[in-house]
């Protein structure tokens, strides 16, 4: 526990950070004169969409910056303790001031950031000896205690697993346990919760705001999530391409924001109190899935045990509507859409789809792609591995064309491609480029347009903005809106974030280990839940509560 | 209707700046090999070097085969060509005239059946091949140098089955009268100049008869592989890796003693031991293939293509072999050493090319002779080109990896 020798100083002063990337196109500022304090015990939230720099700021107050990062002369890192030191001039073994001593750093994906092939427990007891001097049993003791503080069941067996032994939410919290063995004054977490499924989210958030008032340090919070932001930060700084937009206390910034930008990013969020009506009447279904089940073949040699993804589920979905599907990661909401599209394999059951010669799939026998590719489209989750990097985007769109044999001409290919490229607010001069010439914006776009160049009537869009920042996420759920308006599309939504499904969807269909456990439309979800899970979905979503707007003493 | 894409189309590459982001794969592979100044000083030794090879007959001022051996000129040292000597300078370089050295031993004393003089004569080292292949310059006599000379008559492209065969007696350079051997001579009185020229071509088109031999094994062998898994992979890979552990040169040895059975020409033979070498060296590249296509088949965009309607052999060609073509560019480039030196070692162990044919690997073989590492150190010059040609390789392989790899920059 920390005593307030010298009242207002902070524990951490950045003055003037800049850092500069060697790269091929040039020099490029990540970090533009940032001046940033953290005072002891408080959450600062350093908030901003990707490309902003706040992973920078993060990894250079613990001198984890690339090779090609320089920083320029200027700046300061003070690290006020006994006695101060400045991060910057740090070399060699003292580094370990920063790297775990005074300073601990949780991150994004608790999968990686774990060595695979040593148990998690002789990670945590390095860090012990190496930072504290214990030797190996007392480390190992101190370890466990961790464990039973961050709220692994079980200590003593999950001590001596291995990280893939462990569900995503133990993870981060063992990451959370090894980020503490050394009883830090500031925890840097960065997106320590962007891949976790919500409701674990809002246990890991619980988790560190307990241990927070437990130890008193100052955790320095970074994500691109406003939501999540809110439920944890005492200050905000808001970044914008490596500069400080906005700075003050975490509810003044919320509720009363001074720069346009954090309005922007205020107002891409989903809000939950204005939820769309439910449509008039509810059209006839373009698709009907009865009884279907899904299950993989296991890898290995006996063929007789197959993962039952999906065990037996029956769903219509209606005409000219976007249907969200939600549920939490290993629910099978994806092989659902898969199946839909006949990429999963279906063990029993069928798909049937009501267009003018029905189209059925029911595992058995083949689908004639060429037909099928006509009537349903997937756009994917991550809008790098679905485009491929050696074609050019007119190339891409054109695709389903040139495979289906559809136009009689070049021409004619071209000229839909722009109609498409269009639609979708692409740039006609951007089509001879390569994909690696876009941000995950405008390579999510191409991948609707080519979802959409076989003038399909259904789309599913598996996780389609997950990747994506908020304001982005918002203009490609808008575009999604616009097409079912104008072209009558009918979308399967599939999505983790059910904040993301409130404002697009008309329906939404909740799922859990398989199952298909609730179904209504949106007010009827949210508003009037029946079940417990989705009750609990929806509870640990987090949002900015208070009315907005509202004035506020800073 | 039709303006509208002929529009968009030149609208792309209107200015420099979008021209950067519309550059094709070739065109960013290009312009980071620009930048590597030992690829460049390396592309152009090669490029150099393998004009030369194919233009052999045109370099070369004497004929390499047995025709043009210099029945006076054997074992002969190479000729320099000099500006300037006692007698003046000259703008034009010149040469002289070389004249054997009479053998100066008395055979008269052997007619009188003395052997104490027979013993003497055979010890004293004047019969030996090099005191008997003395020449003396005739400095008096200059051989000025000449370009584009009219000389012996040589087929400049010849395609045996379109019946083109363009003839040319035109060459580079020679002197007035006589011979002009730049590296001198062999035992024979052939040019180490001109075979040397001849054999870089002979040995450069094993290698890409080899090459394309193993490309086109290692494609099937991996992409059959890789594409199809499960039992297929299974069988192929184990055949594979049987193919690899087999060390390489007794292989060589059993195909050379089985092609020494059937009758054939050095040119066919030449051609067979170039289907050998690349047959067997399917595994490496094979392997890698097949990993590569393994990983790359799970990608989105494969399973985009699928559900664009794709047919397999439309998302192999389209979408997968773009994704690995420039790593086979450059394995292929990097791997033109290792099959040189693979004829080469066969060639040296005398296996594979022999005497009269023009390789590198036999004029290389023929430099371990003591002979010619004690009398006649000047037939070395194949040794050289040899190792100035692995290195050009080496190094513009080196490069072309590097720009190939859109990563390489960042890890600087």
């Amino acid at each position: 526990m920390r005593l307030e020798q010298k009242p207002r100083m902070p524990l951490l002063e950045i003055n003037d950070l800049t850092v500069d990337f060697n790269t091929p196109e040039g020099q490029i500022r990540a970090v533009d004169h940032l001046n940033l304090h953290i005072e002891p015990g408080e959450v600062m939230g350093l908030v901003g969409e990707s490309g902003s720099g706040k992973s920078i700021t993060a990894k250079t107050i613990m001198r984890l910056n690339p090779g090609n990062a320089m920083i320029q002369r200027q700046s300061r890192i003070q690290l006020h303790r006994d006695p101060s030191v400045d991060v910057l001039k740090l070399r060699g073994k003292d580094l370990r001031v920063v790297r775990g001593g005074e300073v601990s750093m949780i991150f994004q994906e608790p999968m990686a950031s774990f060595a695979p092939a040593i148990r998690i427990g002789d990670q945590i007891v390095e860090t012990i000896r190496l930072h504290l001097g214990h030797d190996k049993q007392t480390a190992r003791k101190i370890g466990i205690e961790l464990f039973e503080r961050v709220g692994i069941r079980e200590p003593e067996k999950r001590f001596d697993q291995y990280v893939f032994e462990l569900s995503g939410g133990m993870r981060q919290r063992a990451m959370i346990a090894m980020a503490l063995a050394t009883k830090p004054k500031l925890l840097i977490a960065d997106e320590p919760t962007t891949a976790l499924d919500v409701t674990i989210q809002a246990q890991v958030l619980d988790l560190m705001m307990e241990l927070r008032e437990q130890l008193g340090m100052a955790i320095l919070f970074i994500t691109h999530d406003l939501g999540v932001i809110s439920k944890v930060a005492d200050r905000l700084t808001v970044m914008k391409r490596g500069r400080m937009v906005e700075e003050g206390h975490a509810q003044a910034v919320l509720h009363a924001p001074m720069h346009d930008y954090t309005r922007k990013l205020l107002d891409a969020l989903p809000h939950l109190n204005n939820l769309p009506q439910p449509p008039a009447h509810k059209p006839e279904p373009l698709l009907s899935v009865r009884n279907l089940s899904i299950s993989y073949p296991q890898s290995g040699r006996r063929k007789a045990e197959a993962f039952n993804a999906v065990p037996d589920v029956s769903l219509d979905l209606p005409k000219g509507q976007i249907i969200g599907l939600v549920g939490e990661s290993g629910s099978g909401k994806t092989s659902l859409g898969k199946a839909l599209l006949g990429a999963a394999p279906i063990s029993a059951g069928e798909v049937v789809y009501h267009v003018d010669s029905p189209i059925r799939l029911d595992g058995k026998s083949r689908i004639n792609r060429r037909k099928f590719a006509r009537v349903a489209q997937l756009v994917f989750q991550d809008p790098y591995s679905s485009l491929n990097p050696r074609m050019t985007v007119r190339d891409i769109i054109a695709e389903p064309l040139e495979a289906m044999k559809i136009c009689s001409s070049r021409e004619e290919v071209d000229q839909r491609v722009i109609e498409v490229a269009k639609r979708c607010h692409l740039e006609v001069s951007h089509l001879r480029r390569f994909p690696h010439a876009f941000s995950g914006g405008q390579r999510q776009r191409i991948s609707i347009a080519r979802a959409l160049v076989s003038d399909p009537q259904f789309l599913v869009a598996d996780e389609a903005v997950a990747a994506l920042d908020v304001s982005i996420q918002a203009e490609i759920l808008t575009l999604l809106r616009e097409l079912r308006d104008e072209l009558g599309l009918t979308i399967l939504f599939i999505s983790h974030d059910l904040s993301v499904v409130a404002n697009l969807c008309d329906h939404i269909c909740v799922m859990q280990h398989g199952k298909l456990v609730e179904q209504g439309s949106v007010r009827q979800i949210f508003l009037d839940a029946q079940e417990e899970y989705t009750r609990r979905l929806i509870s640990a979503i987090p949002v900015i509560e208070a009315p907005r707007r509202e004035p506020v003493i800073a | 209707m039709f303006a509208i894409p002929a529009k968009w189309r030149r609208k792309g590459a209107a200015s420099e700046e979008e021209a950067y982001y519309t550059a094709g794969q070739f065109a960013l592979i290009r312009a980071r090999f620009m930048k590597k100044t030992s690829g460049l000083i390396a592309g152009t030794i090669l490029l150099a070097l393998v004009l030369m090879g194919l233009f052999a007959p045109f370099f070369s001022p004497v004929d390499p085969t047995i025709r043009g051996a210099d029945a006076e000129y054997r074992r002969g040292a190479p000729q320099a060509l000099n500006f300037c000597d006692e007698n003046g300078c000259s703008l034009r370089p010149f040469s002289y005239t070389y004249s054997k050295e009479k053998p100066k031993f008395d055979l008269s004393a052997l007619a009188g059946g003395d052997l104490n003089a027979l013993d003497q004569l055979t010890s004293s080292g004047a019969l030996s091949a090099s005191s008997q292949n003395k020449f003396i310059e005739d400095r008096e006599q200059r051989r000025y140098l000449q370009f584009f000379v009219r000389g012996w008559e040589y087929s400049l492209l010849e395609i045996g089955w379109l019946g083109i065969d363009i003839r040319s007696d035109l060459h580079l350079f020679g002197v007035e009268q006589g011979k002009l051997h730049l590296m001198g001579t062999d035992e024979d009185g052939k040019d180490v100049f001109s075979r040397t020229l001849h054999a870089v071509w002979v040995t450069i088109s094993i290698a890409i008869v080899a090459l394309i031999v193993k490309l086109f094994t290692s494609l099937l062998v991996g992409g059959v592989s890789g594409y199809f898994g499960g039992r297929v992979d299974a069988v192929l890979m184990s055949f594979t890796e049987a193919v690899r552990v087999i060390p390489p040169i007794p292989i060589y040895l059993a195909c050379a003693v089985a092609l020494s059975q059937i009758d054939l020409t050095p040119v066919q033979r030449y051609f067979a031991i170039a289907l050998v070498i690349g047959a067997l060296d399917f595994a490496t590249l094979g392997r890698r293939l097949r990993t590569h296509i393994l990983v790359e088949r799970n990608q989105d965009y494969v399973l985009a293509a699928q559900l664009s309607g794709a047919s397999t052999g439309r998302i192999i060609w389209r979408h997968l072999v773009p994704s690995f073509s420039s790593y086979i560019i450059v394995d292929t480039l990097i791997n033109f050493p290792y099959v040189i030196l693979a004829e080469t070692s066969l060639s040296f162990l005398g296996l594979g090319l022999t005497e009269p044919v023009n390789s590198l690997g036999v004029l290389l073989q023929k430099a371990q002779d003591p002979d010619i590492q004690q009398n006649m150190v000047w037939q070395f010059f194949p040794v050289v080109v040899f190792v100035a040609l692995i290195m050009a390789f080496v190094f513009v392989g080196d490069a072309l990896r590097d720009a190939a790899d859109p990563y390489s920059e960042r890890n600087q």
